[in-house]
């Protein structure tokens, strides 16, 4: 056997054993071994894309619906709300490509999105058109939540009333925040 | 056997190129598939006239998650940047220049990720985390125009095979998707008891057809809540043997399919139904290939298919720089199959295929 051949074995035995370890360490349930070394190898998982999370409904499907929705009040008092794009009522053929809106919205209530929130707020003023002569606003985002019916219902009931969930409030006070 | 040798011979004992061949191509569908979802809502998602603008793709992405769509975000660009992926991916398919194509392809899917990553789930990171492996394989060794050019230049019609410790990795990153969910799945109560599958039903801003009739037979939910989280274990595990695989695998199918419609997330089942292939040997290929009808090839066929690609001829391709000496030397130890030389073609006549 070549001893370039034993070399490259060698590199790619400790390539392989580095990154099992890192993938290993970034799907382990939260634990002081996951703690410590999650963020050293973060400068290796990231950037290379190769982060994940497996928790397909795990470790419990939500027992709610949500959908997310934000309020806007401007300077004079006066209150406009948006509704984020909504997909249970689409015909399937048109939500199969429409499955990151519902994503979306769950993942802004994750902490690692908190600063995609802010964002959104600004997106949600740009959407409505507002002015820059009705800054500052006020924005709210916020879901509607619905418990979802009880193992042993066999239909939804149409009448259950949503709750109100607040997500989080911004105030923008400069039109240039939101048209950079 | 010694630990060493069973780390080479898993990791680096030679064997054929066919299934990840097959699953290159595959791959490459789903992605343009993947793309092609993309359009519907590409400006909304990745480009300046939708969610994020200006600086602001750069604040959500954080300082380690870098894209040239943080910076180049107009619409006509980034449909050019998805359209030069879809190149590539087609590059990918056909196997032209394959090890170019895969590291474009990784690139493109990466700028593609880090510009929207509050939307990026399943299918993506599936889709993600595999072209980062592909493009560490030999995957262009079969059913590709670079293979094609190899034979033609080399003459007879042998099946090459390669040093597999990147399709390993591969392997090993299904199983621990599969371990990973079930275990977590095993710490809820729902799961557990039977009842998780009654939630899912219920949930259409997450479900994809209206199923909740379904609720009308809590044993039924009962049963197939339990039957998912055994095949997910089983999935990590019966994968590796041969005894089990083919069975496992077409439980792991009909899992899949019986998500399609319970859950809308566009080809992760997919994706993760196409991994099984690289378990596979080519004569379990081949006979899976039988069972649809569509080509099988005679025994007699099959018997002279062996062959181990020089390594000269296939630049580029580092892994397959194995010196045959190297491998006469291994194959005692790895299992490999006996090799001699021809006229620039080494020739086997042991079936290959030496998965664990």
């Amino acid at each position: 056997m070549s001893s370039r051949w034993i070399a490259s074995r060698l590199i790619i035995s400790g390539f392989i054993v580095f990154h099992l370890t890192a993938t290993i360490v970034w799907v382990l349930p939260p634990c002081p071994v996951k703690a410590l070394w999650m963020p050293r190898f973060a400068f290796y998982v990231i950037p290379l894309g190769l982060w994940q999370s497996w928790s397909m409904f795990a470790p419990d499907p939500v027992r709610e619906v949500i959908h997310l929705e934000s309020e806007v009040i401007d300077r004079r008092g006066m209150r406009r709300v948006y509704e984020f794009p909504r997909v249970s009522g689409l015909p399937w053929w048109r939500k199969l490509p429409r499955f990151r809106h519902p994503k979306f919205a769950a993942n802004l209530l994750l902490e690692e999105f908190a600063v995609q929130r802010e964002l959104t707020a600004r997106h949600v003023v740009r959407q409505l058109g507002i002015p820059p002569e009705d800054f500052p606003l006020r924005v709210s985002l916020y879901y509607h939540v619905r418990d979802l019916p009880l193992p042993g219902a066999e239909v939804a009931d149409p009448m259950v009333r949503s709750r109100l969930y607040s997500l989080a409030a911004f105030e923008l006070e400069d039109p240039q925040e939101v048209w950079p | 056997m010694n630990p060493i040798q069973a780390w080479n011979r898993f990791w680096f004992g030679p064997i054929s190129a066919l299934p990840l061949g097959v699953y290159r191509v595959i791959f490459g569908v789903l992605v343009l598939a993947h793309l092609g979802l993309l359009t519907v809502d590409l400006d909304h998602w990745y480009t300046d006239a939708g969610l994020l603008r200006g600086d602001e793709a750069r604040m959500a992405a954080g300082p380690l998650r870098i894209s040239p769509l943080q910076y180049v975000q107009d619409p006509r660009s980034v449909r050019l940047v998805v359209a030069l992926v879809a190149a590539a991916a087609v590059g990918f398919v056909v196997g032209w220049r394959t090890r170019v194509m895969s590291v474009l392809l990784y690139l493109g899917l990466l700028s593609l990720y880090h510009r929207n990553i509050a939307t990026n789930c399943g299918p993506d990171m599936l889709m993600m985390i595999t072209s980062f492996y592909l493009m560490l394989t030999p995957c262009g060794a079969a059913f590709s125009i670079d293979a094609w050019r190899q034979r033609r230049q080399r003459g007879g019609d042998a099946e090459p095979l390669i040093i597999p410790w990147a399709q390993r990795l591969l392997q090993i990153q299904l199983c621990l998707i599969y371990f990973d969910t079930a275990l977590l799945k095993c710490t809820g109560t729902t799961w557990t008891g039977g009842t998780a599958i009654h939630y899912v039903l219920f949930n259409h801003e997450v479900g994809q057809l209206d199923l909740e009739w379904l609720a009308r037979y809590p044993l039924l939910l009962n049963v197939l809540t339990h039957a998912a989280l055994v095949l997910e274990f089983a999935l990590a595990f019966l994968l590796w043997f041969r005894a089990s695989r083919r069975w496992v695998a077409a439980a792991g199918v009909l899992l899949h399919l019986g998500i399609v419609p319970l859950v809308n997330v566009p080809l992760f089942g997919e994706q993760m139904t196409a991994l099984y292939l690289l378990f596979f040997t080519p004569e379990e290929l081949r006979g899976l290939t039988g069972i649809f009808k569509r080509w099988r090839r005679s025994e007699s066929e099959l018997a002279g298919m062996g062959r181990l690609d020089m390594a000269s001829s296939h630049r580029g391709w580092h892994q397959l720089r194995l010196p045959l000496e190297s491998l006469n030397e291994d194959r005692t130890t790895v299992g490999c199959p006996k090799v001699t030389r021809g006229k620039g073609i080494a020739k086997s006549t042991v079936k290959f295929g030496s998965s664990v």
